[in-house]
This record gives C-alpha cells, structure tokens and sequence, in this order.
C-alpha cells in the first residue's frame, strides 16, 4: 500500500531497461577501463611465460611459433581478472571493451 | 582485556600447561596438550568471557594434526593443540559452546579428526559415497588432475 | 528420504535443494505437526567445491582470484581478506590512499549486497514490486563497480601491496551523485518497511533469535545485530582504515526478520556515509607497494565484516610461494546454527511452513560461499533436534 503512489508516478517515467539484444544496443554504457576480451599482440611478446605462470585459470597457454615461444588465449576459460596484462613486461597483452563473446564454437574462442 | 592480559591470565591458570605463546595485534596463539584443550577452552569461554567460536583451523602437519579453534570477537585467541596422525581424537567443546558442532564436523570430514563427546559427529562436506578413510585435506590425498577442456567443437 | 504415511503426527517436508522458494542449493527437512515446524535440518553439502585444498594448490597471485570467487556477491570482502591475510605475513604498511580505496569498494560491495537481498527477502514475501524497484536502484551501485573497477560484479580490485586501479576524481564526483541518490532511495524504503502492512504481516515475529541463543550459537552479521547485540568487526578488530573512517553499529532488539531487514537497511545508510567520507578524506599517493612472490614462514589470522557478517581467513605460509594451508569460514556457515534454531518453534513462538522462506533468507544465506551441513544436537521438550535418522528413532520409526 505504501509504494501505490510510486508505482503510479512510475506509469509517466521512462524505461529502466534496455531492449538488449533487439536495439538499444549502442546505449550500453562501457565504461572505461572495462575488462573484456584479451587482445594480443605478437610483434612486442618475448616468449617470458609469466602470463601462463600467473593466469589463475589456465586460459593462457605457452606454445612454440617459427618466432619462439608465445602465449595463446582461450577465452573460453578466461576470468577476466586483467593479472596477464599486469605482469606482461612489454604490455604485449591488453583487455578491450568488447564483451559480447559468446559463441558456438570453441575454436572461436582462441586468441593468437 | 588485551593480548598481555590473556596472556598472563592463562599463565596465571595453568602454568606450564599452556606454552609457545605468540602475540600479533589483537591476536593471540598458544599451544596446550591435547588433555588440557578442553580445560582450556572453557576457562577463555567462562571466565575470560570467549563465548565466540569464529572457526576450528585443522592442519595435516606430517605426523600430526593441529586443532585449532579461534576463540573471540574483538580480540582473537587461538588455542593450539596437537594429536597424533594414527590416533587424532580430542575432546569435544559442543557442551561449552554450542555453536563449534559445524566446525567440529567439518574439521572431522576434512582431515578425520575425531571429537570425543560430540554426539552427531557425521559426514558434512563430503558426498554420501565418499570412500572411508580419504580425507582430501590430509597431505596424502592426492587431486586428480583436472581434465583440459579445450580445442574446437566438442 | 521416505514419505511419511497419512497417519503420522509428524510430517517430513523436503524443500530444495532446486525449490521455487529458495534460490539456493539447500536441502531444508522440516518435521511439521500441522502447520508449525517442530524442527529443521538443513543440508548445505550441494556446491562443495574444495576452494580449500585448490589454494593449496596455487600461487598466492592465482589464489586472489579463487578467493574471489568464493562467494561472487562478497567477493570484495574476501578478496580483501585474503590480501590482508597475505600482507601481514610479510609485515608491510600498505599505503593509506590504497586502504582508503579498498574501503570505499568494500562499502560499495556491501550497499550492492544488501540491495540485492533486501530485494530478494522482498521477492520471498510476495512483494515483487518493491523487489523491482530495489534491482533498479542497485543497478547504480554495479554501474560504480563497474567504472571504479573494470567489472560489474568481480571487482579484482584488491591485490597483495594494494588495489590494482587508482580512482579517477570524475569517477568521485559520479560517485557522489549516485550516493545522494541511492540515500534518498533507500530512506524511502525503510519508510517503506516499516510502514507497509506486507511487509510488517511477513516479517515481524518471524524467525526469532534470542540474543541469548545468538550467542550460545555463534551467530555472526547482521543476524545478530538484529538480535541486539553490538558486534562488527569493523568496529571490534578494525582493519584497512575502519579506525579513522567513522560509522555507528546497528543494533535492533525485536530479534525478527523485521530487525534484519531494518539492520540491513540502515547499514547501507552508514555505508553511504562511509563512502562520501572515503571520498572526501583520500589522501593522495601511490596505490601498491610491489612485494616478492613468496612470502615469509608464519602465520597470520584476519577478520573482515563481509556483508553476510564475519569472515574468517586463515593463512600457514612455508616459504614457498604456494600456501601450505588456508582455511576460510564464510558468515554463513556461521548463521546455520542459528537459521536451525529460528524454525525451530517451542512454547508460544510457532513456525509456520509459510514463513520457513523468509526466516531461511533472513540471514542472507550464500551457499556457494561454502558447502557444509548441519545439524543440531539439543535436548528441548524430550525431542531430539538433530539428525533425521535420530528423530526417526525416537519416533519408534527404528
């Protein structure tokens, strides 16, 4: 009883919610700073392995290329806890914003 | 009450029965016999006004097992006592503190301590069908290592 | 577990452990005669994951985050237990801006955390309304995290030396804002529970904890603030800044689901104040001192009032950088003797069946948080409340 008056103020407000995924999907706010998928770049890794020593979940794997040694990312099992970005010593590893990575197929999921 | 306080009033009780005093802020951790534990625990309790069972820490030390209830609420007194591996039993503090049946039974399904007197002491963490006599915190048990799942289309 | 025959006196009711009712994994068993609940056993053994040994089998880097993900609601409170466990085996001072961070997201967590349960204990008493209004305003507090923290929900802010994220002033002023907001808010729904006929009908005289009882059981958190007593462990063993930043301890005497819910509400008002004073005071400086991976031989015991109550971490260190033991007792393990002891009914407090989910959510049950079972052992009455196997017996069941 006590809430009638704010359910009835609440007729002539806005939405609360967002029609995610059908539309509204660029007023998503993403904020800065945003842990999402790993990206990886190849030209600045020097094959330390301290990402793979410190991924608490084993998503980082350490494989060998024709360049040497070098991580590769299964998303599929990544935390998101940004600890490879903060022990990578060359910054070769850093977590983008995008967050929409659900998939129908493990593959998919690896980053090189 | 602070920690030289404790300190000196169980020196004060029991003399040589309680040894290996360690004092951190607000912290206090000692050792007694496993004979005298449950003396212990209920003089912190009844007259130095414990009632609060935060946790009981049991640890595999190779040969023996360490039981170890934290006692208190702003001040925290840890009563260490040791039993042997092959015959871990030790007295039960349920009658004095009532709350300590859930720790007991969980320290007894990790580690296989055995509480004498308390009255429901049965398994608690582990699966009903749980082999007798693995205890998966014991230093023994062994984790099978976990399956890799990964690759493409599974 | 058997059926029991229409003849009986009592009855046994399974509820869960995937019930409607609960959102937990729990198996609750109720002995009822009629309606009132002459005595409970709970089962919590459903999501035992073995967190304890897997630290063992860890580095301390890696156990942040498995300790983090004890319990995803509180995982700010057992991150920063687990660092604060950490830490005092190296016996190192912390820089004051990141102990000041750590309380603000603490605090936050602890607002995010009694929402959710303030709209979750709404949503078992029928009131979905209110439960709606109360996931929206929450929604503010995550859209903070998110920005101070990189994540809505696992924050991985605190770390071993400090917090991993400065805070940005821009992020203060938004911060600010949100918690004039949220204060008008949540003024607005404690009016609303304490007048509400719902709510009162719902929650008062349910679930009684004496304070005596709360004792003798070891009751922790708001469950036994709401029993009258003045416990918190951030007042009693102050950790981080707690000694500086100011707050009072919420006590209520009714001892019912009403004081819980009453505890709780003005608990996130205090915690809105933590916050503004959190941010008003910063001190300036750096966030993390860089410590060896290994720390030293020893020992070390820390205590955190998550929001479920006290927490409990435990740490044995051998020098190497994997801990040799680590124990962690979650608040809500600590409530079930007492959640036991609240459907239980004696002399002429009665539990009804009906009540059984709101007096079970009052204590803000996470049993992911850890999986254990219970089982009360006491004399009342000539009746055992203990295990059912006993109760069977002592009804000639064999």
């Amino acid at each position: 009883m006590a809430m009638l008056l704010e359910v009835f103020k609440h007729l002539f407000k806005k939405r609360a919610t967002l029609m995610y995924p059908f539309g509204d999907r660029e007023k998503i706010p993403v904020p800065e700073g945003l842990r999402g998928k790993i990206s990886f770049n190849r030209d600045l890794c020097i094959g330390c392995g301290l990402c793979a020593r410190f991924c608490p979940s084993g998503a980082a794997e350490l494989v060998e290329d024709e360049k040497g040694k070098r991580p590769i990312f299964h998303i599929d099992r990544c935390l998101f806890c940004a600890q490879c970005e903060e022990v990578c010593p060359r910054k070769a590893i850093t977590l983008t914003k995008t967050f929409e990575i659900a998939g129908f197929d493990r593959s998919n999921l690896v980053v090189k | 009450m602070n920690e030289e306080d404790v300190v000196s009033r169980l020196k004060e009780a029991f003399g040589d029965k309680v040894s290996e005093f360690k004092t951190a802020p607000r912290r206090v951790f000692f050792y007694t016999p496993p004979e005298h534990y449950k003396e212990v625990v209920r003089f912190l309790a009844e007259k130095l006004g414990f009632v609060h069972l935060q946790a009981i820490t049991a640890t595999d030390l190779g040969d023996e097992i360490e039981v170890m209830p934290h006692l208190g609420r702003g001040l925290t007194v840890s009563v260490r006592t040791r039993v042997p591996k092959d015959k871990p039993v030790v007295d039960s503090v349920v009658d004095v503190i009532p709350g300590a049946s859930v720790h007991e039974r969980e320290a007894h399904d990790m580690l296989g301590v055995e509480f004498r007197g308390n009255p429901n002491l049965t398994r608690i963490l582990l699966p009903e069908d749980w082999p007798k006599g693995v205890y998966p915190l014991r230093r023994e048990a062994k984790l099978a290592p976990p399956k890799p799942i990964r690759g493409g289309k599974e | 577990m058997s059926f029991s025959s229409s003849y009986e006196r009592f009855f046994d009711i399974p509820i869960g452990p995937q019930h409607p009712a609960l959102k937990e994994p729990i198996l609750l068993r109720l002995i009822v005669e009629g309606e009132h609940v002459v005595a409970a056993d709970v089962d919590v053994s459903y999501t035992h994951r073995g967190v304890e040994r897997a630290m063992q089998e860890r580095n301390y880097i890696q156990n942040i985050y498995l300790a983090e993900r004890i319990c995803g609601i509180c995982n700010v409170a057992h991150t920063l237990c687990y660092c604060q466990n950490i830490e005092g085996l190296y016996d190192v001072e912390i820089p004051s801006r990141a102990l000041y961070i750590r309380v603000l997201v603490e605090e936050l967590a602890r607002i995010h955390s009694h929402l959710l349960w303030l709209g979750v204990a709404a949503h078992e008493i029928g009131f979905d309304t209110l439960f709606m209004y109360i996931w929206r305003d929450r929604e503010r507090v995550m859209d903070l995290i998110e920005e101070i923290t990189g994540n809505r929900v696992t924050s991985a802010i605190n770390t071993i030396g400090g917090v991993r994220r400065d805070i940005k002033p821009e992020t203060c002023d938004r911060c600010l804002k949100a918690m004039d907001y949220l204060e008008e808010r949540i003024k607005y729904y404690k009016k609303v529970c304490e007048i509400d006929p719902t709510v009162i009908a719902r929650c008062a005289g349910v679930g009684i904890l004496k304070p005596k009882d709360a004792i003798r059981l070891c009751a922790v958190g708001p469950t036994l603030r709401a029993s009258n007593i003045k416990n918190d462990v951030r007042a009693d063993d102050p950790y981080a800044v707690h000694d500086e930043v100011p707050f009072n301890v919420i006590v209520y005497d009714t001892n019912d689901t009403l004081a819980r819910v009453l505890v709780r509400i003005d608990e996130m008002l205090e915690s809105i104040n933590m916050v503004r004073y959190c941010i008003e005071h910063m001190p300036s400086g750096p966030v993390r001192v860089r410590l060896k991976l290994s720390p030293p031989v020893g020992e070390h015991l820390s205590r955190v009032e998550a929001p479920r109550g006290e927490l409990i971490h435990y740490v044995k260190s051998n020098g190497t950088e994997k801990p040799e033991r680590y124990k962690v007792r979650t608040p809500t393990f600590g409530n079930i003797p007492a959640l036991c002891e609240m459907l239980t009914s004696k002399g002429d407090y009665v539990v009804n069946i009906a009540d059984v989910p709101i007096a079970f959510a009052s204590i803000d049950p996470c049993l992911s948080c850890t999986a254990r079972v219970v089982m009360l052992d006491r004399e009342k009455e000539k009746l055992w409340v203990g295990s059912l196997d006993r109760l069977r017996r002592w009804r000639g069941w064999g």
